[in-house]
């Protein structure tokens, strides 16, 4: 393998619409500020992100699709940021590795 | 090497170096009349024996003299005669137009390899991809490595002549491999003019980049700014869940995602990995 190159990837479905007029702003504004509320878990936050992409569809920003393409599963609940407890990444990943091992 | 040398294998072609003294065999019947056997006299039996050796000797050389006619080996002399030289000739030359067009058809085929090639992906939608229609199953039964958190940071760049004001707009977001999350990032264009923008991304350290896919982003498209507008825009991603399964990525905790814009000209475009 040529490790000197990076791999750049072409996205999957292209690219997204501008939004010039900032109809979904407004929901972006609240997904960020709960990502700052949660130590910028993303998984505390996925319900505002699902409704960004909602906004999108209904805009025509976005073409219609099942959320379930987009990785959204239907029962997914808000969490509590996972990593608040945890002073980096590391130690978190370290706790989960001894944890499975006890198991 | 000695050894070899069997008389009896002396090969075909080297009868005729034996010049049989001029002219027609009858002056040769002439001189070997009296040796020859009575039977064998009489009724021009010695001439015909001659010319019956002539034919296997000599058969198709003139009777000419040896001081005007330079000493060579005929080619055609022993059991083949010209039309079998003849014959081969015909055949080595078909031989050799088969071969010969063969060799050209593959130059030709190379040629042609490219733009059938394009063709081939435009029709069948791979679009650069050895894989066809892996990332929608993916994406839906995707399962999330739980157990393995990964901090994405977030970092732009703009090309010096371009005057957007570009930045991300979360320094960094925890995710896990195998779940799809959502980042912003901002442009605004501070000038009195409309300007058209094309952006590049690489992901650091590069050997998890091969894991790092984007399903939709801004990237290697041209986007327009308005004067004096500003607008988000979004990257929505995921880390292959097999990033979890590779031994080099056991040390990587951190992923910085770099996106630079650059000005676009009027028509030009990047060079798009894959195929349009």
């Amino acid at each position: 393998m040529d490790k000197k190159r990076s791999i750049v990837k072409k996205p999957d479905r292209g690219s997204f619409l501008l939004d010039h007029n900032s109809e979904c702003t407004s929901i972006k504004n609240k997904y960020l500020k709960c990502l700052k509320k949660h130590n910028n878990d993303h998984l505390s936050c996925r319900n505002y992100s699902k409704e960004y992409f909602i906004c999108r569809m209904d805009k025509n920003l976005l073409e219609r699709q099942d959320l379930n393409e987009l990785g959204f599963k239907e029962n997914e609940l808000d969490q509590d940021s996972r990593i608040k407890n945890f002073k980096d990444v590391y130690s978190y990943n370290i706790k989960m590795e001894n944890k499975n091992k006890l198991k | 090497m000695g050894g070899l040398w069997h008389p009896g294998w002396r090969p075909v072609s080297f009868c005729g170096w034996r010049w049989i003294h001029p002219g027609s065999p009858a002056r040769a019947a002439e001189r070997v009349e009296p040796f020859l056997r009575p039977e064998w006299s009489g009724t021009g039996g010695a001439e015909e024996g001659l010319r019956w050796l002539g034919t296997r000797k000599h058969c198709s050389l003139p009777a000419r003299h040896p001081a005007l006619q330079p000493r060579r080996r005929p080619k055609s002399c022993g059991p083949f005669t010209r039309a079998h030289v003849e014959e081969w000739r015909q055949r080595n030359k078909t031989t050799l137009t088969y071969v010969a067009a063969v060799a050209v058809a593959m130059l030709g085929a190379s040629y042609a390899a490219v733009p059938l090639y394009r063709l081939y992906c435009q029709t069948t939608g791979l679009g650069g991809s050895a894989v066809a229609g892996h990332a929608s199953d993916q994406i839906e039964n995707m399962v999330p490595v739980k157990d393995r958190i990964i901090k994405i940071s977030f970092n732009a760049d703009v090309h010096a002549s371009l005057q957007w004001n570009f930045r991300p707009q979360q320094t960094e977001i925890y995710v896990v491999p195998g779940e799809t999350a959502l980042a912003f990032y901002r442009a605004k264009n501070p000038t009195d003019k409309p300007v058209m923008g094309i952006s590049t991304y690489n992901v650091v350290p590069f050997e998890a980049g091969q894991y790092f896919n984007k399903i939709q982003c801004f990237c290697f498209e041209e986007q327009r700014l308005n004067p004096q507008e500003e607008v988000d825009m979004p990257v929505f991603f995921y880390i292959d869940p097999e990033f979890a399964e590779d031994p080099r990525m056991i040390n990587v905790d951190l992923i910085t995602l770099s996106y630079t814009f650059f000005e676009a000209k009027e028509g030009h475009t990047l060079p798009v990995p894959g195929y349009n």
